[in-house]
């Protein structure tokens, strides 16, 4: 009886050994996976005005914090009754994680702001609730109309604090507006404030591209009847002519690394994308059919593009590989794509479709799957893709006009950025600028 | 002739084992294998088996052990029918507490989609699930000392489980491809957490942040079954 204790003990413990993997130091080893992947549970309590700040201003702040915090699709927030400090400023000293985690938050953030004359001083805390640390502080200074300016800052410093990637509250959108009467192009904050003119000429100015470095944009003008290429730098307003060649000059895209201009030229009789240097010389022809190729948009790698092609009879979105010229069709679904925008992570391509009669976002990968809806009111078209890949811009005529909204990338929002009367369409998103 | 053959078998399965125990007791303690070496990173990829096929009291251990004179097939045979029983018990007994407070264990993992956290709920079914777990967990211990590779592993399970329903990462991680961190925790005889340590970083230090959220919310552990403080390492992978 005893003997047959040991053997079965050793043979438990021989497949103890088989089953859990233990290494030297007797450690055993579990495989954790399957997360939930989803928003932080973010604690802000109200912002505390050290000194007399003006009610305005404090509010201010809060909206435009909000606002970012909001759009950056990463929180939830914390209902502000259930907070167990209100009203205060939560130093590293000062936080009491206990309470904070009690109430279920993850994070909390803690904001101050105070007012002399015309400077602002404001700053933030971030503390990680759960494992009890603080995670990083900032002040910023500035003149009182830098008070948005030093929001968007502080949104991209949490953003970074908490996932390591750069938020885009401090980019701009290019877009085109008809408010002067014609259509000119706009720069703007990427919430639609501190609209700036771009070009003021009278005559037509259509499809702004960035430059990857930031510093410039491209665009199609009618100056000299032919619709021409143009570049113009955005610290000088520098402007230079780049392709006047007869016909076509239209709708640029630059290449990620800045070297080359990809474009549709008019070719025998129909129009074709071309490929030119940053200059925009030496055009290069890239497809050749009779059928009528536009749009084109580069994927982030550089490797390929992908464009509009009526080849079938009816247009849709094609991709190229540069390397080898090989054509493969990406859209199947519905009778009219266009206005392709390859995302900057080049998972997927946001493109406007034709459903019922009404133009809409769509995304699908770039191997042709996973086609989504994004939009569902007015009239949706020409998606850009924010520099972190989770946001579009697009414009929509959901109030009347055509308008510049952003959403996230699955559709969430979407939160309108312009609000005139006159119509801003053809959004271009901007590269993280620095 | 037969009582010969008798003492074969039970003179090669004592050898066996004794070799076998030779062997891992030479893995254990000979401290000139690199370290690198010892970590053996093929071994961690094994999977666990699911939670409720293992599901073992100590009843049927003893009841094991005193038919092992019988044939190895019909020792295996009733081994499988009791732990189906048992498994059924445990069930109907982790239902039954269920049941009792109203608290819906999610059998799949969700999206959370609501906007207000339901911390109340989330800890309401964790102290269930654990009470549970602790109770099941005790048994073996107050009427078997020896623990069993199959409580070990019911263990395991629930600690895997425990951390796993911890764990949250934003959408901005969850696209990055091969992140994998592993992370030793140390548990004392009450299943407190009394230590945790980054053994290997993921490279990116917001996934290993997530790892160590989820571990620190779900402190703390069921008491483990054998000796205390038990050191468990945590292998987080999102796929």
């Amino acid at each position: 009886m005893r003997r047959f204790k040991i053997v079965s003990l050793g043979l438990s413990l021989m497949v103890l050994a088989v089953f859990f993997p233990t290494n030297v130091k007797g450690i055993t080893y579990i495989d954790i996976d399957s997360p939930y992947i989803r928003k932080f549970y973010l604690a802000v309590p109200e912002i505390r005005e050290l000194g007399k700040t003006p009610k305005e201003m404090v509010r201010e702040l809060e909206d435009a914090l909000t606002q970012d915090l909001t759009i950056a699709d990463l929180f939830y927030f914390m209902e502000r009754e259930r907070l167990p400090q209100k009203g205060i400023y939560v130093t590293e000293a000062t936080v009491d994680f206990g309470a904070w985690a009690s109430v279920g938050a993850e994070f909390l953030l803690t904001v101050a702001l105070s007012a002399e004359e015309s400077k602002v001083m404001t700053e933030f805390r971030l503390f990680d609730v759960v494992r009890g640390v603080y995670i990083a502080g900032k002040r910023y200074r500035g003149p009182k109309e830098g008070i948005r300016l030093m929001v968007h800052r502080m949104a991209d410093e949490i953003i970074r604090q908490l996932t390591g990637e750069r938020g885009i509250f401090q980019t701009r959108v290019a877009f085109v507006s008809d408010k002067t009467g014609n259509k000119e192009i706009y720069l703007m904050d990427f919430d639609g404030h501190h609209v700036k003119m771009v070009t003021d000429n009278g005559s037509i100015n259509i499809s702004p591209a960035w430059s990857p470095d930031g510093k410039s944009l491209i665009y199609t003008a009618f100056l000299r009847r032919n619709p021409d290429l143009y570049q113009v730098f955005l610290s000088s307003k520098r402007t230079i002519l780049l392709s006047a060649i007869t016909g076509l000059n239209a709708a640029p895209a630059w290449s990620p690394d800045g070297k080359k201009i990809a474009m549709m030229m008019r070719g025998k009789d129909t129009t074709d994308i071309y490929l030119l240097s940053s200059e925009g010389k030496n055009p290069l022809r890239l497809t050749r059919s009779w059928a009528n190729e536009a749009s084109p948009t580069w994927s982030p790698d550089g490797n390929s593009i992908a464009f509009v092609s009526d080849r079938s009879g009816n247009p849709q979105i094609y991709i190229v590989d540069l390397a080898t010229r090989k054509i493969r069709r990406l859209t199947y679904y519905g009778r009219y794509n266009c206005s392709p925008a390859w995302s900057p992570k080049g998972d997927k391509i946001a493109f406007a479709g034709q459903e019922n009669g009404r133009f809409h976002i769509f995304t699908i990968r770039s191997d042709g799957t996973g086609l989504k809806k994004l939009t569902g009111e007015g009239n949706n078209e020409q998606p850009s893709w924010a520099p972190n890949g989770r946001h579009i811009a697009f414009t929509s005529t959901r109030k009347g006009n055509y308008d510049i909204y952003i959403m996230t990338a699955d559709g969430g929002g979407p939160w309108r950025v312009t609000t005139s009367r006159a119509n801003e369409t053809e959004p271009a998103w901007s590269p993280l600028l620095k | 002739m037969r009582v010969f053959y008798n003492h074969t078998i039970i003179l090669a399965t004592i050898f066996s084992t004794i070799i076998h125990f030779f062997i891992m007791t030479i893995l254990d303690t000979f401290t000139l294998i690199p370290k690198t070496i010892a970590i053996r990173p093929g071994i961690l990829m094994v999977d666990l088996i699911p939670l409720e096929k293992k599901v073992v009291t100590p009843k049927i251990e003893t009841k094991v052990k005193e038919k092992t004179e019988v044939k190895k097939e019909v020792k295996k045979e009733v081994k499988k029918d009791e732990k189906k029983n048992v498994k059924k018990v445990v069930k109907k007994e982790v239902k039954a507490e269920v049941k009792k407070e109203e608290i819906v264990i999610p059998t799949k993992q969700t999206k959370v989609e609501k906007e207000k956290p339901k911390v109340d709920d989330e800890q309401k079914r964790n102290t269930a699930i654990e009470e549970i777990a602790r109770k099941v967990a005790e048994r073996p211990v107050a009427e078997e000392p020896t623990v069993t590779s199959s409580q070990l592993e019911y263990y395991f399970g629930m600690v895997r489980e425990k951390v796993k329903r911890f764990w949250v990462i934003p959408d901005t991680l969850s696209e990055k491809e091969a992140l994998e961190a592993v992370i030793v925790i140390e548990i004392d005889k009450d299943g407190l957490l009394i230590g945790s340590r980054v053994e290997k970083s993921s490279g990116n230090p917001y996934f290993d942040q997530s790892a160590m959220r989820a571990i620190t919310k779900a402190a703390p552990f069921p008491p483990p079954l054998g000796k205390a403080p038990l050191e468990i390492g945590l292998k987080f992978q999102p796929n």
